[in-house]
């Protein structure tokens, strides 16, 4: 080694330099996105002349497919793209680039769900039985938010800090384009009636800002100001928006004009959909705690907010156990707890440590009782059914056990 | 493992990401000139070291004809192995001085890495990290999320034009860093040839799969390193069509045995040729040996390239 000194010292001394690199790689350089789009049940769906019910997720991170949860096989019904036939799928002429989902699939009528896609930014129309898929819009940068559907119109909000509204049953021209967003736009937007402006659409940008467009022509009414970014969904529910931010505080905001109704601060920042029922607002923030306020007043419910010990994306789930409504809240690392909405005090907590990853998207409630199990997909695109009470969660797909099927959607099967 | 881990990120990632979300909201919310700031308080820090390698170079390149001298002299590698030994024990130089600085910055960049990456996050689930590393003052958590774009770059994605800024800068700043060996045709001036080229091309090629916020830290200190390395050597080392050539800019020193207030460690003076670098007592001793000892290199090398050309 010291010959190399002899002969001279600077080669030796950028060498470790040289590895900066190579430890870069080796730290992950490259597309880490892994998506958060949350399953859909979609019942009674005829193929093959026979009625399924079908659940529509991201599978394995960079595809939507349909399964049938009690298919103890874990075969896939339809995937898109469809590997088999060179990531094409009927009906598109051009090959869909694979990668994330975050947008949850929404549903166009009865026969489609649109999906907007992170890696190309475009917009597909697919059929629920997978039998054709079309191309609504391409927004040329990538979607994060889920697309919203109202009758036959799709409003796609972008990346590119862009809201398009485009007819889906005639989509070659949109009907109005807002592009005069703060930011780009990753919380799904919500469709709220306003009194005085009729139909709005409510827009969440990453960087705080809320816009209040009027669907009618995409006319901006009003914009509101969060102490920080906003990734979270917006939800509209009596007049009202509540949304989180990453100020640490929650916001109820008035539909009419935007102004603040109430706020309220939490331990980190929002980044859950709250959940409203009978006039409680129900949200947790990434130190893990849930909250639940009044949603005329803000005030607390409960004596104290519930620990759930970990970050929480996912959106909480509500389930009647008797009298008494359960809140159901999944943590990133993949805890589930199970709480008692009046009292904001522990029922249950998952017992199993399996489920070895993370998990961002929102649940899907298979029933609306305690004894209906919910679906959760982690960020490795692996479904997972869990029930409060079960001491275990059992893999829907990729891997599902024959000893242990997943549960039918109308709370039948096994459970 | 768990300890490291802590000190990486309780040490180096917290607070410079802190301390990059800082700098953003004082200059008007531009994390680009947030990145600039940080860049040269971090190259203001490490200046020492810095300073230290500069010396080192110099060291290198009044030692040129020494070594050159010693390789002639003794065939047998192990006695020229410690004659070589001998020498930089005489003259107190370190090898590794020069390396200190680039070891530095390793830590640095890959820290830096991380810190984009969780506060630029391109990918969502990215800036989910964020809010764990996040100070609890309201002036750091209301800042995110954070301006991405400066002038012509996401600062988040890879820019190619970037890379090929990084590419030229890295040159640039290892051609007025590196000593220029003796002999064009012996080992070290081939490797110095193809370090010229092989570092920029690496950390250019690089730079096209980092976010550019990184290629913008790497482009800053080598502008830096380069206007340092400029006021150190003198304008008279510098020569613009020096630029385009595949040699090292620095010339060797043949006369001149390393400055002793240049060097790094305190071991005794060199030997031999140089009476003035012997032991001189008083400041203005020390301060006339050095000018004649630097009035002696810059004729000997002029004299070099005379005979050169």
């Amino acid at each position: 080694m010291s010959h190399w000194f002899h002969v001279k010292h600077s080669p030796l001394a950028v060498l470790p330099l040289l590895l900066v690199p190579l430890l870069l790689a080796a730290c992950g350089i490259g597309d880490n996105a892994d998506g958060w789009a949350a399953p859909l049940l979609v019942p009674d769906v005829v193929i093959d002349e026979r009625e399924r019910d079908l659940i529509i997720f991201a599978a394995g991170r960079d595809r939507i497919a349909a399964i049938d949860p009690t298919d103890s096989t874990g075969e896939l019904i339809w995937e898109f793209p469809d590997p088999a036939r060179d990531n094409r799928f009927r009906g598109l002429d051009e090959e869909v680039p694979t990668g994330a989902f975050y947008g949850d699939p929404t549903l166009l009528g009865q026969d489609e769900i649109l999906v907007g896609t992170w890696s190309d930014g475009k917009v597909y129309a697919i059929r629920i039985d997978g039998s054709s898929a079309r191309l609504i819009f391409d927004t040329a940068d990538s979607v994060v938010a889920s697309v919203v559907a109202d009758d036959r119109v799709a409003y796609i909000a972008t990346t590119d800090k862009r809201v398009i509204a485009v007819d889906t049953d005639n989509p070659e021209e949109d009907l109005w384009t807002f592009d005069d967003l703060a930011n780009e736009v990753w919380g799904t937007p919500a469709l709220a009636q306003s009194r005085e402006h009729g139909q709005l659409l409510i827009v969440p940008a990453l960087d705080g800002t809320i816009h209040a467009l009027r669907t009618a022509d995409g006319g901006e009414v009003w914009r509101f100001q969060a102490g920080a970014g906003i990734g979270s969904d917006a939800v509209v529910a009596d007049g009202r928006l509540f949304i989180g931010s990453f100020d640490r505080r929650f916001y109820a905001i008035d539909i009419e004009d935007g102004t603040e109704i109430w706020s309220r601060e939490g331990r980190d920042w929002f980044w859950t959909s709250a959940l409203i029922r009978d006039g409680t607002v129900y949200a947790a923030d990434l130190a893990g705690s849930v909250w639940a306020w009044d949603a005329a007043t803000g005030d607390e419910r409960w004596a104290e907010p519930y620990d759930a010990g970990g970050a929480i994306r996912a959106r909480p789930l509500l389930m009647a156990d008797g009298e008494m409504l359960v809140l159901v809240v999944m943590t990133r690392a993949g805890k589930a707890h199970a709480i008692d909405s009046g009292r904001g005090t522990e029922v249950w907590v998952s017992p199993f440590e399996e489920l070895d990853s993370l998990f961002y998207a929102n649940p899907l409630a298979l029933g609306t009782s305690i004894g209906s199990p919910f679906l959760v997909a982690n960020e490795a695109g692996e479904l997972y059914e869990i029930q409060v009470n079960r001491d275990d969660a059992r893999e829907c797909f990729p891997d599902p056990k024959p000893a242990q099927p997943c549960t039918a959607p109308d709370g039948g099967g096994s459970a | 493992m768990e300890i490291i881990g802590f000190i990486w990120n309780e040490v180096l990632v917290n607070p410079m990401t802190n301390f990059l979300i800082i700098l953003s909201n004082v200059l008007f919310d531009n994390y680009g000139l947030a990145i600039i700031a940080f860049t040269i308080v971090i190259r203001l820090i490490t200046y020492p070291l810095t300073l230290r390698q500069f010396r080192t170079t110099r060291a290198m390149q009044a030692m040129q004809p020494r070594l050159q001298e010693i390789q002639k002299k003794y065939k047998d590698p192990r006695r020229r192995q410690q004659e070589m030994m001998k020498m930089y024990r005489e003259v107190g130089f370190n090898p590794l001085g020069c390396a200190v600085p680039l070891l530095i910055q390793m830590p640095i960049w890959i820290a830096l890495f991380r810190v984009i990456r969780n506060t630029l996050s391109d990918a969502p689930e990215e800036l989910f990290g964020l809010s764990s590393r996040l100070y609890d003052w309201s002036f750091i958590t209301g800042a995110v999320p954070l301006n991405r774009d400066f002038l012509f770059l996401d600062l988040g994605s890879p820019s190619l034009p970037l890379a090929i800024l990084v590419g030229l800068t890295t040159f640039v700043q290892q051609k007025l860093s590196t000593a220029r060996a003796i002999s064009p045709s012996d080992r070290s001036a081939s490797m110095n040839r193809t370090m010229l080229w092989m570092m920029p091309l690496m950390f250019a090629f690089f730079t096209v799969s980092v976010p550019s916020g990184l290629g913008l830290y790497w482009v800053v200190t080598s502008l830096f390193g380069i206007v340092a390395a400029y006021i150190y050597n003198g304008p008279e080392n510098f020569r613009w069509r020096d630029l385009f050539t595949m040699e090292p800019m620095l010339a060797p020193r043949p006369a001149a045995a390393p400055d002793r207030q240049d060097q790094p460690s305190d071991t005794e003076e060199p030997a031999g040729e140089e009476p003035a670098a012997q032991a001189p007592d008083g400041p203005t001793r020390k301060r006339r040996s050095r000018r004649r000892r630097r009035r002696r290199a810059d004729a000997a090398q002029r004299d070099a390239e005379q005979s050169k050309d």
